[in-house]
């Protein structure tokens, strides 16, 4: 059966986490939940430019702050090629971002927070936008691999979502 | 995706419609309620809604077009009706919550209008934002007179209620 995966960047950001010699059971499990869907040559993979853009942000981010000394510049080259390689080799498809994505994701907050008093993140709408774009143009439903519980929490409360798009824990 | 979005218990308005824009490979999403309507537009952002006044078991199609145009205010809405008059219809575009009113009063014409509008918010859906747009479009939904709004819907609720 064909299955569509899209990757959030939460996703990405374990799998890249895990990339050291002794991670975090959290990172350890987002890895491999990761390198699962890579393996599985039936299941497409997508992403859209937002995953990209946020990934090398939380590159950038963990090279400067994290606590672990091998999060370095050569670490975040890495796991920036492992990301780019996948993407080249046709592995991973990039799913573009709806054209007025903008305007939508900023009614989404608006709901979000007016009816069900929940958060929605600007990038994470982008991310629901685009899985739910790519799932309508495909005719087939689309699982959102994360580890970020918001979206769980947002198409929970806007459950019309859950025809184009499930949630995929990753952690 | 859907570039226009038809909300209208009349079947045979979404059926025609349907068979047209699909013959010309539009996007036309359509349905004839209101919760399913606001779902649609929740994913779908689509850049025209055409809503038909008189939507069964729900608020009428005033305060659908008015929330819409409230959480996007650069869409393009619509208000068809068979009911209202056509100087209720002209209020209703007066008060900036509606760009256009029609009357179902000619089916063809109608569709051929509905057509029209859906050909041009395809030719407009791939294109970005234009923010300059979009930004007049916020400040002029913060200027709509709610009372004059309340009055004209609280009207057309009495005409409803009172037709047989």
């Amino acid at each position: 059966m064909s299955r569509y995966v899209y990757f959030d960047t939460c996703a990405l950001a374990r799998w890249a986490e895990g990339d050291v010699t002794t991670p975090t059971l959290r990172a350890r499990h987002g890895r491999a939940a990761v390198q699962t869907l890579l393996g599985e040559a039936e299941t497409t993979l997508g992403l859209s430019e937002v995953t990209v853009l946020e990934y090398s942000s939380v590159l950038a981010q963990l090279w400067r702050q994290s606590e672990y000394p091998e999060h370095d510049q050569a670490w975040a080259d890495r796991c920036l090629d492992a990301l780019m390689g996948q993407i080249a080799s046709g592995r991973i498809e990039i799913i573009p971002v709806p054209p007025k994505a903008a305007e939508q994701v900023m009614y989404l907050m608006k709901i979000a927070v007016r009816d069900r008093q929940i958060a929605l993140r600007p990038w994470d709408a982008l991310h629901l936008i685009s899985a739910t774009a790519w799932a309508e143009q495909l005719g087939h439903d689309v699982e959102l691999a994360t580890c970020d519980s918001d979206f769980d929490r947002f198409v929970n409360a806007f459950p019309y979502f859950r025809r184009f798009v499930t949630i995929l824990m990753t952690v | 995706m859907a570039s226009a979005l038809l909300i209208d218990d009349d079947e045979d308005l979404r059926t025609s419609l349907e068979a047209a824009a699909n013959d010309e490979g539009l996007g036309l999403r359509t349905t004839g309620d209101w919760n399913e309507a606001l779902a649609l537009f929740h994913v779908f952002s689509p850049n025209l809604v055409i809503a038909d006044y008189n939507l069964p078991g729900s608020e009428h199609g005033l305060r659908l077009l008015a929330e819409i145009k409230s959480l996007r205010p650069s869409v393009r809405v619509i208000l068809i009706s068979g009911v209202v008059d056509a100087a209720q219809l002209r209020q209703a575009e007066d008060l900036g919550v509606v760009e256009r009113v029609l009357s179902k009063g000619d089916a063809v014409a109608t569709t051929k209008a509905l057509l029209e509008e859906i050909r041009r918010a395809e030719e407009t859906f791939s294109a970005s934002s234009d923010w300059q747009a979009v930004a007049q479009a916020y400040v002029q939904g913060r200027a709509v007179d709610q009372g004059a709004f309340e009055e004209l819907d609280a009207a057309l609720r009495r005409q409803a209620e009172n037709r047989p």
